[in-house]
């Protein structure tokens, strides 16, 4: 049988499907030291294991808001180091997960999480928009939120309308606490789908890892294909069995 | 397979993906050439996240290709009657899925997309429930996508037989323009034969391998799409199953009312 009698076929290259990921991430004063340490490790993790993926590579798009003193979307095709505006953020914030490389966080400051979740909201509403535009296919984005405390402004609002836009089916959200001082209660106000989770210690690399793995799982599903099955956390997470 | 009017074949690959995930290969096709000179396809993909998916998309199959036979043997003459023909298809192939579901196997596990094709009499019609799309050659060398998928309101989303009520997203397309060919595939393969912005099919695709395969020995064809699906081209594009099922006319009907091409080949 030839196999080249249909070599003068010529195929077309559609943009890949997208995935978007906001890490919101908490660089208050109180993650200082140790925290903040591993947060970079883990940062780096992530950094390393998600370019182990082909597909991933190419298909997940990752953007870093953190919320410590001040809400700063960074930079990331920069290194990380200039705030972007909303509007520069939409068409620049996302880096392709290939070409991620991990910034280096510092901590200080206050707790603005109500403000962090607005502004992470409104980034993916936007990007969306960016997608449609350019008739690329997306999957549902994701928010991976990560604090060690409790919000220090006016969070409210922000909260609900994370939980009405997963409701929605517009988003999937992570909430994660670290540490003792961590409002499990507030931070399970920021998700209607899934309940807080506990880092286990600072467990921050396995965490990244999961994080890794599971964008890995979507990424090569299709677009339109459904649930995926996630990896469990219990490598990183402390999960409840008390009940 | 060839019946004087029609020659065709297809094939179902296996992607990487769901070798990586232990998952069987999920996309399943049957290209039926009937005595009369009809010919009927029937493409299914099983959804990835269902665990009897596969199960779903032969049962979907068979039942579809049983009732369509049905259909031609009745031979509608109308639009309107195509239509509701297609549409009591659909709605007695997920009815049977209904009956094979229990507690253990719940209908949801057999989430399947379904596709299929008549040509009879002069007529085309298509039906799909799922993300399929289907690309006709006109008489006139033109290239028209016959079906593209129907997209929920978010990127995620998409239709399967065993939804409830399921026809609500059934889509049909009926033509009594003569037809030259016909393609079949689902979303892994499509991708890289049509331009997705506008779901246009991408000629540089279509035109070599209509031109070729209307002059291989008809029964290779079948063997020349696998070999093509199992490319390392196609390899590197996708990870996903692909399936490409093909009816080529063989007699190439001249400026003919349709009602002639019921008649003996005009070679």
């Amino acid at each position: 049988m030839n196999e080249d009698s249909l070599a003068a076929v010529e195929f077309i290259e559609n943009p890949e499907p997208r995935c978007a990921v906001v890490l919101l991430l908490d660089t208050s004063y109180s993650m200082n030291g140790d925290r903040i340490q591993q947060l970079n490790d883990g940062l780096r993790t992530f950094e390393e294991a998600i370019k182990q993926d082909r597909l991933a590579s190419l298909r997940v798009e990752v953007a870093l808001i953190t919320f410590g003193g001040e809400v700063r979307t960074l930079d990331m095709r920069e290194g990380g180091t200039r705030d972007l505006s909303d509007q520069e953020a939409a068409q620049n914030g996302f880096v392709a997960a290939g070409e991620f490389q991990a910034p280096l966080l510092v901590a200080q400051g206050n707790t603005p999480m109500g403000a962090a979740m607005s502004r992470a909201l409104r980034l993916l509403r936007l990007r969306k928009e960016i997608y449609k535009d350019n008739s690329v296919e997306y999957y549902r984005p994701w928010i991976l939120l990560l604090t060690d405390g409790a919000p220090t402004d006016p969070w409210d609002w922000a909260a609900r309308e994370a939980r009405d836009e997963e409701q929605r089916k517009g988003v999937v959200i992570y909430p994660i606490g670290v540490g003792s001082d961590a409002d499990m209660t507030t931070l399970s106000q920021f998700s209607s789908t899934y309940p807080p989770l506990l880092l286990r210690g600072l467990a921050f690399r396995e965490l990244f890892q999961w994080l890794s793995a599971s964008l890995s799982a979507v990424s090569g599903s299709s677009p339109t294909g459904g649930q995926v099955k996630l990896p469990p956390p219990n490598p990183w997470a402390v999960v409840d069995t008390s009940h | 397979m060839q019946n004087g009017h029609w020659r065709g074949g297809g094939a179902s690959l296996c992607g990487t993906r769901h070798a990586r995930l232990g998952a069987p290969c999920q996309d399943v096709h049957r290209y039926v050439s009937l005595e009369g000179g009809s010919v009927l396809i029937a493409v299914a993909d099983g959804a990835g996240s269902a665990e009897n998916a596969l199960e779903g998309a032969e049962l979907a199959i068979n039942h579809i290709i049983t009732a369509l036979t049905e259909i031609v043997a009745e031979g509608p003459t109308d639009e309107e009657t195509w239509h509701t023909r297609m549409r009591e298809a659909f709605d007695r192939t997920h009815t049977a899925l209904r009956a094979q579901a229990s507690e253990e196997k719940p209908l949801r596990s057999f989430a399947t997309t379904l596709t299929c094709v008549v040509l009879h009499g002069g007529w085309s019609v298509a039906g799909q429930i799922g993300d399929g799309v289907i690309v006709v050659e006109t008489l006139d060398g033109t290239l028209v996508t016959a079906m593209r998928p129907r997209r929920g309101e978010y990127a995620t989303d998409t239709y399967f037989l065993t939804m409830p009520d399921p026809v609500q997203y059934l889509d049909v397309w009926i033509s009594h323009e003569p037809i030259i060919a016909v393609a079949v595939t689902t979303d892994g393969f499509a991708r890289l034969i049509m331009r997705l912005s506008d779901y246009t099919p991408h000629g540089p695709f279509f035109r070599p391998l209509l031109d070729t395969l209307r002059h291989v020995d008809e029964d290779t064809i079948g063997t020349h799409l696998t070999a093509l699906l199992n490319s390392e081209r196609v390899r590197n594009g996708t990870d996903d199953d692909t399936t490409l099922v093909l009816a080529l006319r063989d007699a190439l009907p001249l400026d003919a009312p349709a009602e002639t091409l019921e008649g003996p080949s005009l070679l």
